[in-house]
């Protein structure tokens, strides 16, 4: 039974504004879905509604009863008009979780050439968008594109044109994803489903007296209008203090992760199992442990990317700080690291660490200046790597403009010489060296593993333990030559893959590849006869600080600083070679030698380098060494 | 009889100056006409040649055109506080323009009853206007993608929409304010300080202003219109300088409370006082 039927192009469409009010909260699909006479009218579904639908009790979308509503809101009855109208001023109506535009919006994709399909059923969304909301005039003087290829604006917009953040018409705003979800409706912000994406869409609150008056200024420079008089109204407008909006700067994920104001910052790319980050959670651990609130900003990874850490065992001091990961917050690239030097600035904490951090390191080399002034500054750099292309690290680029701000920080002695030689006549804080912290086995635990390892058989091949990341740099090449020079022995890899094994050179049969250890230093390497190392650069190895735990027989490349805590008493040192194949050949010769020894040598070896372990490298050490580092 | 010294710090903005001049001289005649008296004043840190022939012929309607060899945008403005000995004084920086009631409507709002006097106002609207965009021009009422030029909207600093904290990440409100000379005074421009990295006066004079209670309002229906520089601009210099604004210490408090309104009062325009 259906209300006054007129068509519907022969009255006075509903205006834009009030249109407005209404989407996202008027199904249009539904309505017309659940009022057949509607349908069979090809009325617009909502001038329908508005004009008798609610004066009728018709629902305007599944969830919405116009005369429950008055029944439970008796000043929506004193104040006459329609129900959902005073329950969306109201704050009452929730959104549809499916509209119109969802539902009715056909899905060509811009590629396609020719005019897109008429929805079948009725006129209602494509329709009323067509005359309402998209100027389609606009949109094709906008968006030349489309005309070329004949495609009608308001499906362009309904399948692509919103997500782009394109305006439909002059006087209508969009937002979509996160703005759209930020979004406030008392800013006048209507947020719907489209095409499982949310969009925001509100009229622009520029007036047309603001206009007038920029359009006076013309006459004294017609540059003003560089873009056309007209399409003036219809730029891109937001508030300067929305910066999520204005610059993608998500201030409020950035603050709602802050719990105070911290003491340290700890800038860091990535919470992964490494040497760095492993690093920087031992000196987060010694400082909160003096009291001191610590932020750790993440610049590389996201939160998802990094899903996982708080799972990772060395990384577990840091849940006691405050983790933010500021490519969540802030997705826009930052290369001269301004955000984060502007963020530094405002919270003014008196310690900042940056390890590894390429946005850290910009923003302390460009703005060490001003943020020297209120914090000590220290950039961690563990090697420089070695000098070809791909094995250049951080260490080679920035010091140089970072040491005159900030302290230079590293965990090994020839890092610290190397970076002096370079630097030592810039004027700054200077290098100081701190040594890694490693966990210690108990001497109980590692007095029983010698007993376990002395116990087991000699003769026969041997079991060496080859333990870090599996990646070119760490002399898998080298390992693989070695495995060839020695086939009666194996060799047991440990540790995560950068490729496959053949690609690393680790195709010979005598090598078996495990993947990660979880915690080298509980893992079981009792049965190997040694630990071998194959490194061609390092800073200080946590790995081996770790491995000398197990009571291990160690051989070792003489690379980064371990000669600063081991000596060839403890250790059997390889000399560095440029040539995989002589480089093979020594840790083949060194390996025979360490065979060779007696049991008893092995083991005075293996007490004196977990001596030397526990002298350079105690949570206890660590922790003075850092405050003599601080002071 | 309110009176306002209005001054246009002008450095080496050449050819640009002469539209800057046209649209002041159009806002003092509009300003006067309105009952209230305007003292306009040029003032010129280290020009340039062209600039200074400039403003001497189009400006030549002005009560006063200084020289001053300030070379700092903070110096400068600081010098127009100390010049003039009106109440209220309105800045404007030389390549800029204005809409013609920017003053009228300025003063009425500062000036209506119930607004204190350390109140800082903002044009409601800023039309950023880029010349590149002639490259994508239009007809139609749709910008096209490309497009340079945009529209911000002030916002209030008691607004809830508004956190004083992001003020940090970000200036909310340009440099061309209308505000008493008291405030001018008690808070004068900090100067760039290139030994220590910090400057950027006027994002710092709204960060210690805002941080010493001192509210920022709009005043509805207004607006500036700020030209978009190719190469040269401040903000580009700031950014090669490695400057950051200076912030005072009360804004360190900022991260340790919850965010609140930095005013009680409501942000809504009360009405006119009546003639």
């Amino acid at each position: 039974m259906l209300s006054t039927v007129w068509p519907i192009r022969k009255r006075q469409r509903l205006d834009r504004h009030t249109r407005a009010k209404y989407l996202g909260h008027f199904d249009f699909a539904w309505y017309v879905a659940t009022n057949p006479d509607v349908a069979a009218s090809r009325l617009d579904p909502l001038q329908h509604y508005v004009e008798y639908g609610w004066r009728e009790g018709r629902r305007p979308n599944p969830d919405f009863c116009p005369g429950h509503y008055v029944t439970q809101h008796p000043d929506a009855a004193q104040a006459g008009g329609d129900p959902l109208l005073h329950a969306i001023q109201a704050g009452r109506s929730k959104p549809c979780s499916t509209n119109s535009i969802q539902q009715q919006a056909p899905a060509p994709a811009i590629t396609h050439p020719g005019p897109a399909e008429e929805p079948s059923s009725c006129p209602s969304a494509h329709d009323v968008l067509s005359v309402d909301l998209v100027n389609a005039a606009d949109y094709l003087t906008a968006n030349p594109d489309l005309a070329a290829h004949g495609i009608d604006p308001v499906t362009h917009w309904l399948t692509q044109g919103f997500r782009e953040r394109r305006s439909p018409s002059p006087g209508v705003a969009v937002r979509s994803g996160m703005l759209a979800d930020r979004a406030r409706p008392e800013s006048g912000w209507i947020t719907m489903a489209c095409r499982d994406e949310h969009v925001a869409i509100r009229i622009r609150p520029l007036s047309g007296s603001v206009i007038d008056q920029i359009g006076n200024q013309l006459l004294h420079d017609p540059s003003a209008a560089a873009v056309g008089r007209r399409a003036i109204a219809g730029l891109r407008q937001f508030e300067a203090c929305d910066l999520l909006d204005r610059d993608s700067l998500d201030c409020e994920a950035l603050f709602t992760g802050i719990t105070s104001r911290p003491d340290a910052v700890i800038v860091l790319p990535w919470l992964v199992t490494g040497g760095a980050e492993k690093y920087a959670a031992d000196i987060a651990a010694a400082l909160m442990s003096t009291g001191c609130h610590v932020l750790v900003i993440v610049t590389e990874n996201t939160a998802a990317q990094d899903s996982g850490w708080r799972e990772r065992a060395i990384l577990a001091p840091l849940q006691m700080a405050d983790v933010v990961h500021w490519k969540t917050a802030f997705p826009a690239p930052d290369e001269q690291g301004t955000r984060l030097a502007r963020f530094l600035n405002g919270i003014r904490p008196r310690d900042v660490f940056v390890f590894n951090s390429r946005l850290g390191y910009e923003a302390v080399a460009r703005y060490g200046r001003s943020l020297s002034t209120f914090a000590r500054l220290h950039c961690g750099y563990f090697s420089l790597g070695i000098p070809d292309a791909e094995g250049v690290t951080y260490g080679r680029i920035f010091p140089r403009r970072t040491c005159i701000h900030a302290t230079t920080l590293t965990d090994n002695e020839p890092t610290r010489d190397a970076l002096n030689a370079l630097y030592g006549t810039l004027p700054g804080p200077g290098t100081l060296v701190l040594p890694p912290c490693v966990r210690q086995a108990s001497f109980v635990a590692f007095e029983s593993r010698l007993g376990r390892r002395s116990g087991r058989p000699r003769a026969g091949g041997k079991r060496w333990a080859w333990v870090s990341r599996v990646e070119p740099y760490k002399g898998t090449a080298i390992l693989g030559r070695l495995a060839a020079l020695r086939p009666q022995d194996r060799f047991d890899v440990y540790g995560p893959l950068s490729a496959a094994p053949a690609d690393l050179g680790l195709a010979a049969p005598n090598i078996i590849c495990h993947g990660a250890v979880p915690d080298v230093l509980a893992a079981d390497f009792a049965s190997h006869d040694g630990f071998v190392f194959t490194s061609l650069f390092e800073g200080m190895p946590n790995v081996v600080l770790e491995m000398s735990q197990h009571g291990l027989p160690m051989v070792l490349a003489d690379v980064g600083g371990l000669r600063g805590t081991f000596t060839d008493d403890d250790v059997h040192f390889v000399s560095k070679s440029k040539d995989p194949a002589a480089q093979a050949t020594a840790f083949d010769e060194a390996l025979s030698r360490v065979a060779s020894l007696p049991e008893a040598e092995h083991v005075a070896r293996a007490r004196r380098a977990r001596a030397a372990v526990a002298r350079r490298h105690s949570p206890e050490t660590f922790a003075v060494t850092l405050q003599e580092v601080l002071a | 009889m309110i009176d306002i010294g209005l001054t246009i710090v002008f450095h080496r903005e050449g050819a640009l100056a002469a539209p800057a001049l046209a649209s002041m001289a159009d806002m003092a005649k509009r300003t006067a006409a309105a009952g209230v008296r305007v003292k306009t004043r040029a003032i010129l840190d280290r020009p340039d040649h062209d600039t200074h022939r400039i403003v001497r012929k189009s400006g030549a309607w002005l009560d006063d055109i200084v020289t001053v060899d300030c070379g700092d945008l903070g110096a400068t403005r600081n010098e127009g506080t100390r010049l003039s000995s009106c109440s209220h004084l309105a800045f404007l920086d030389g390549d800029d323009m204005w809409g013609a009631d920017w003053l009228v409507k300025a003063s009425a709002s500062a000036f209506t009853a119930g607004w204190p006097d350390d109140v800082v106002w903002h044009p409601e609207w800023l039309y950023y206007f880029d010349e590149r965009d002639f490259d994508v021009r239009t007809a139609g009422g749709l910008p096209r993608n490309g497009t340079r030029s945009f529209l911000m909207k002030h916002m209030a600093s008691d607004s809830p929409e508004l956190d004083r904290r992001a003020l940090l990440m970000s200036n909310f409100w340009t440099a061309n304010v209308f505000a008493s000379k008291a405030i001018h005074e008690r808070f004068p421009y900090r100067e760039i300080d290139r030994s220590s990295g910090f400057g950027i006066e006027d994002w710092s004079w709204n960060i210690e202003t805002l941080a010493a209670g001192v509210r920022h309002l709009v005043v509805p229906d207004s607006v500036h219109l700020i030209r978009v520089k190719q190469s040269g601009s401040l903000g580009q210099q700031n950014g090669v300088d490695g400057l950051l604004p200076a912030i005072p210490d009360d804004c360190i408090a900022w991260f340790d409370e919850a965010t609140e309104p930095v005013a009680t009062e409501p942000a809504t325009m009360p009405l006119r006082r009546a003639a």
